[in-house]
């Protein structure tokens, strides 16, 4: 069976002033072996030039959606609600895939029905223009590490639609809440071995004006929804 | 072991009252917890520069009970605070007086029970992985040791 060569591939793409890496984001997106069936970039009210960098792509797979800003998890969820596909990617704006990501993972979701969420290793690396200003002042993951981050997931519509929407009130950790719900519904995961994309560190990722406090939210929420259902369930 | 003072291991270590629940999260381990009322009370005051038996003793009065029938049990969950390195110890003189430490809880508190917390490694993998990307002025991406 080639799901690979029939499920439908959305990849949904936020970004919020991004201008300097956006293009190169939608680029390794557009170079995939296994090219996505639409590219959905979501502007969350960026006032740099990032939208007229997104469309200069004109692509027929690819569009612009527009917000006010609301946040990474909000932005994700608008371009989740327009994603037609069978196969829902998310790529961070800062971020680069590997011209297989969409081809490797396809293949693995087409071979392992039972499988609901792929992901693969990355890399990080220092953003050119400050690499030399940053080396030797940050610790970041040049040996490829699991990446259970969004730019490295591919899952199922059906499993997304089950996990249900990004918790919009975190500015920080969304995804780590979204993966603890899919965790607690038993969704069967699987890493690959192979470098899906390449996380950049530059200096400058999004700068928190909440502090990491969003992260404890992110787990009493986590807690609370546990408990709750083991109440339930008891 | 009395007279020691720690301050939280920042900023790999935050924490925050959350509805009444004190949960604390270790970016260096991926680990997070959560206190229980009396453990709460402890990590306030040794927290905001307390010495571990300045602490009991605080501890003690909140929760109405004999300061030296508890003395061992708030040290030995001080000690647990260390292991899990959530708290570094620091000299006495490089604190100043303690702050008046808020009470980790709001209104009545539970009865007295040993303190204690829930540790959870299942978000290990995630939180790792999260911060080093997403935060920059509070600390990320981490500064080489």
């Amino acid at each position: 069976m080639a799901l690979a060569s029939r499920a439908r591939v959305s990849v949904v793409l936020p970004v919020f002033n991004r201008a300097a890496y956006v293009g190169e984001a939608i680029e390794s997106v557009l170079a995939q072996t296994l090219p996505p069936d639409e590219l959905i970039v979501v502007d969350d009210g960026s006032t740099d030039d990032s939208v007229a960098i997104a469309e200069a792509f004109s692509r027929p797979s690819l569009r612009v959606l527009r917000q006010e800003n609301a946040g990474i998890g909000a932005a994700r969820n608008r371009g989740l609600a327009a994603a037609t596909g069978d196969l829902i990617a998310f790529i961070d704006s800062d971020d680069v895939w590997e011209r297989d990501k969409l081809e490797l993972e396809a293949r693995a979701m087409s071979a392992r029905e039972e499988v609901d969420l792929v992901f693969g290793h990355l890399v990080e690396f220092l953003s050119p223009e400050r690499e030399e200003e940053l080396a030797g002042s940050l610790r970041f993951a040049a040996d490829p590490v699991p990446g259970l981050i969004a730019s490295t997931l591919l899952a199922r519509r059906g499993a997304v639609e089950r996990i249900g929407p990004f918790d919009e009130h975190l500015r920080v950790g969304e995804f780590v809440e979204w993966m603890a719900r899919a965790r607690d519904l038993g969704l069967v995961r699987l890493v690959l071995p192979d470098v899906v994309a390449r996380r950049r560190i530059h200096g400058q990722n999004t700068v928190l004006t909440r502090g990491s406090s969003d992260y404890l939210r992110a787990i009493k929420s986590t807690l609370d929804r546990r408990r709750a259902r083991a109440a339930h369930a008891g | 072991m009395e007279g020691d003072r720690y301050c939280v291991n920042a900023p790999s270590v935050i924490s925050e009252v959350i509805d009444g629940e004190t949960i604390v999260l270790n970016f260096e381990s991926g680990h997070y917890y959560s206190f229980n009322p009396t453990a709460s009370e402890i990590w306030t005051r040794v927290c905001a520069g307390s010495s571990v038996a300045a602490a009991a003793e605080q501890v003690a009065q909140r929760f109405a009970v004999d300061p030296a029938t508890i003395a061992s049990e708030v040290a030995a969950f001080v000690g647990r605070l260390e292991e899990e390195r959530l708290i570094c110890r620091v000299a006495a003189d490089a604190v100043g007086a303690p702050e008046a430490a808020a009470t980790a809880c709001d209104g009545t508190l539970a009865a007295f029970s040993s303190p204690d917390f829930e540790k959870f490694t299942d978000m290990e993998e995630l939180l790792l992985l999260d911060p080093i990307h997403e935060v920059a002025d509070s600390g990320w991406p981490r500064k080489l040791a």
